[in-house]
């Protein structure tokens, strides 16, 4: 290990042990189904069950996990898209599940969201300017048109767009471009949180390289709280501190982003990491299978998530849920094979 | 083209196996309005039974134009205006509409990307599965409808039957590329084209499609041709690979020797910029600055040069041929063209 990767990781517990800069306690939000036929009784759908993460300034959470496991509704809690079922969202130590009008107006400018579909998440009929101009417009930040004009400016210098496209359309860009609008328009009110859903998945290879350096660079400037939402491990890895990862809308492990892939504890990261593809022709793998399918989201949910698909499943499971415990320093893991060992 | 790419297909010939596609100086173009856009611009290469050439780009680079040109499934804008492709003896740029549509489907079969659009939605999976296999063969309805059971059964889906009657929208996203899968195979094809068969899909049901591909290849003999920009994939499947850039090919050889000595600055740019899980350092990725050109303007000169680290005077105004630079490896650079070799990551002089 060189000195500076030595240095990183000792920063790091520092890092995590200040006070959270938003603290997710027991977050569960709930979607009700209407039935397929009628009169018959609405279903619940699970998306999230009792998640809690604390998140600290100046790191990147990245939060992993399969279609359907909960990261993005999670993302969309945050930013209060969705409405919480129950649970609680600490940011500047007031609850934003509970707030409306004004004072939520406030926390969501420092709480900005960038979106996956770069293309659709663009207003079409919007320019560049106009569109990055428009937070400030609706948070009434800045009332001097010239200098909001300034500030636009400035903002898509940061994130390493031409000016000269100032007055071009959202068709007008390729897709790394048009991400890099999505980043200036989240960052022209000075967010602190910026929660990132999917930001690099669907550009290539290179150009992904492209605005993941621009998040790395954003954040040592401003010192940015990233929540990075993503399904690909080796992204996650690179730019996240911690990591947790989530199956069935809970989180099952968390952890720093270095062990995730040195010492992974609960069975489905090892099985989430045996599934990757390979970085070489030569590696040899040793495959950690799942049976069968993620389970339904929908209806009472009883015992460990994974229970129907662990190799190591054992009674207990099946009846209880394991909770997300503490079973090395800073690595937490939902899953009663670890606790067991560190109750004897 | 040149020599040298006849001497390409006759090389790779005696990586033993039999012949089944020869594609020789294929050139695609799509007629648009905005002008004539090169998606594929003289793109050789050949694949054996049994074997898998994985055909690696970035969007816009002419993979799937290529795939597509193979079994003529172009959009009507799209033209094959050179070249040549024979597949098992049959001349597939002048062979019949009708004969193509028997092809299709029993001895060529395709995949696409996204499963949920490869089947009728308003069909069940069984009809559509009995369909096809009586469309291709002279079984009777009970015959067909117990082969797709059997298929079904092949490709891991649990309890088939009851499968046999669900609509589309009913299975998940795995599992319905499955079904395209079961489909694909039910006629015994010699050849598959997978078209980034498994991008839709997480990685641990990834897995389990890419472990019952090579099953099935092993199985049956099929050749496959894998066309994805995921290098890991390539490096669990293929034997032989072909990096394609703007419409042409940057660099054709063998998996490993892909892997352990790539040539063209393309591939070096394309290998850097992938985050890796291994990765300790937190430092920045290497990027390739830059974006790919527009296909309507290439062909007077190298078409990465823009983007190359290594780029000379001489990149922009000569179009590289592809050559062998080393045996059964296929560069088309040139500053790497055999006589001139480049260091990656030295500096450029000529700037």
């Amino acid at each position: 290990m060189s000195e500076t990767q030595a240095a990183a990781v000792a920063e790091r517990p520092q890092v995590a042990s200040g006070e959270p800069i938003l603290s997710i306690k027991h977050l569960s939000k709930d979607f009700r189904l209407r039935g397929g036929k009628l009169f018959s009784k609405p279903q619940v759908l699970h998306a999230l069950s009792d998640v809690s993460l604390d998140v600290y300034p100046g790191e990147t959470l990245g939060i992993i996990g399969e279609s359907g496991c909960g990261k993005s509704t999670l993302g969309r809690c945050v930013v209060q898209l969705h409405q919480a079922t129950s649970g609680q969202i600490v940011y500047g130590g007031q609850d934003i599940t509970k707030l409306s009008g004004q004072p939520l107006k406030a926390v969501r400018k420092d709480i900005q969201m960038i979106f996956q579909d770069s293309y659709s998440s663009l207003d079409p009929r919007y320019t560049a300017a106009k569109t990055i101009e428009e937070p400030m417009l609706i948070y009434r930040t800045e009332s001097d048109a010239s200098k909001r004009e300034q500030r636009v400016l400035e903002v898509m210098r940061e994130v390493g767009l031409d000016v000269q496209h100032l007055q071009r359309y959202p068709h007008e860009f390729s897709g790394g471009q048009r991400q890099r609008i999505n980043v200036a328009r989240a960052l022209v009110l000075d967010p602190k949180v910026i929660v990132c859903d999917e930001p690099v998945s669907a550009l290539d290879v290179s150009i992904q390289a492209q605005v993941l350096n621009l998040f790395r660079h954003l954040q040592q400037e401003r010192g940015l709280t990233y929540l990075f939402i993503s399904h690909d491990l080796s992204v996650i890895k690179h730019i996240s501190d911690r990591v947790a990862i989530m199956y069935l809308g809970r989180v099952m492990e968390l952890c720093p982003a270095d062990k995730i892939y040195a010492h992974p504890l609960h069975p489905y990261t090892k099985a989430l990491l045996s599934a990757i593809p390979p970085e070489s022709p030569f590696d040899k793998k040793q495959e950690i299978k799942l049976q069968g399918e993620i389970p339904s989201p929908v209806g009472e949910q009883v015992g460990c998530p994974l229970a129907g698909r662990c190799p190591f499943c054992m009674e207990r499971c099946r009846h209880e849920r394991p909770s997300l415990e503490e079973v090395e320093p800073g690595h937490r893991v939902a899953c009663f094979k670890y606790h067991d060992v560190v109750a004897e | 083209m040149t020599e040298q790419n006849t001497g390409l297909l006759d090389d790779a010939g005696t990586k033993s196996g039999e012949r089944i596609l020869e594609v020789r100086d294929l050139k695609t173009y799509f007629h648009t309005a905005a002008g004539i856009a090169k998606a594929v611009d003289g793109v050789s290469f050949s694949l054996d039974r049994g074997k898998t050439l994985a055909i690696v780009g970035e969007s816009g680079s002419g993979k799937s134009v290529t795939a597509s040109s193979v079994i003529r499934l172009l959009a009507k804008t799209g033209k094959i205006e050179d070249g040549s492709i024979e597949f098992d003896g049959i001349d597939m740029v002048h062979v019949p509409e009708r004969e193509l549509l028997k092809l299709r489907g029993s001895d060529i079969s395709m995949i696409f990307q996204d499963p949920m659009s490869g089947l009728d939605p308003v069909f069940k999976v069984g009809t559509q599965m009995v369909e096809l296999i009586r469309a291709h063969s002279d079984l009777g309805k009970k015959e067909a409808y117990d082969r797709a059971v059997e298929m079904l059964r092949l490709v891991g889906i649990p309890d088939p039957e009851a499968r046999m009657d669900a609509y589309p929208y009913e299975l998940s996203g795995g599992m319905c590329q499955r079904v395209i899968i079961a489909m694909a195979v039910s006629c015994h094809p010699k050849f598959i084209i997978a078209d980034e068969p498994t991008t839709a899909l997480d990685v641990t049901v990834q897995s389990q499609v890419l472990s019952l591909l090579r099953g099935l290849q092993d199985e049956l003999g099929t050749a496959i041709l894998l066309i994805t920009h995921n290098l890991g994939i390539v490096w669990e499947m293929a034997d032989d690979v072909m990096v394609m850039y703007a419409g042409r090919t940057c660099e054709y050889t063998s998996m490993r020797e892909l892997y352990s000595n790539p040539l063209h600055p393309y591939t070096w740019g394309l290998l850097d910029s992938m985050p890796r899980l291994s990765d300790t350092a937190k430092t920045d990725l290497k990027t390739i600055p830059g974006v790919p050109p527009d296909l309507r303007l290439t062909g007077t000169c190298c078409n990465f040069c823009n983007r190359c680290p290594y780029a000379t005077e001489e990149c922009h105004r000569r179009v590289p041929e592809l050559k062998e630079v080393e045996p059964g490896h296929f560069v088309a650079c040139l500053r790497q063209d055999g006589e001139h070799r480049l260091v990656r990551g030295e500096v450029n002089h000529h700037e």
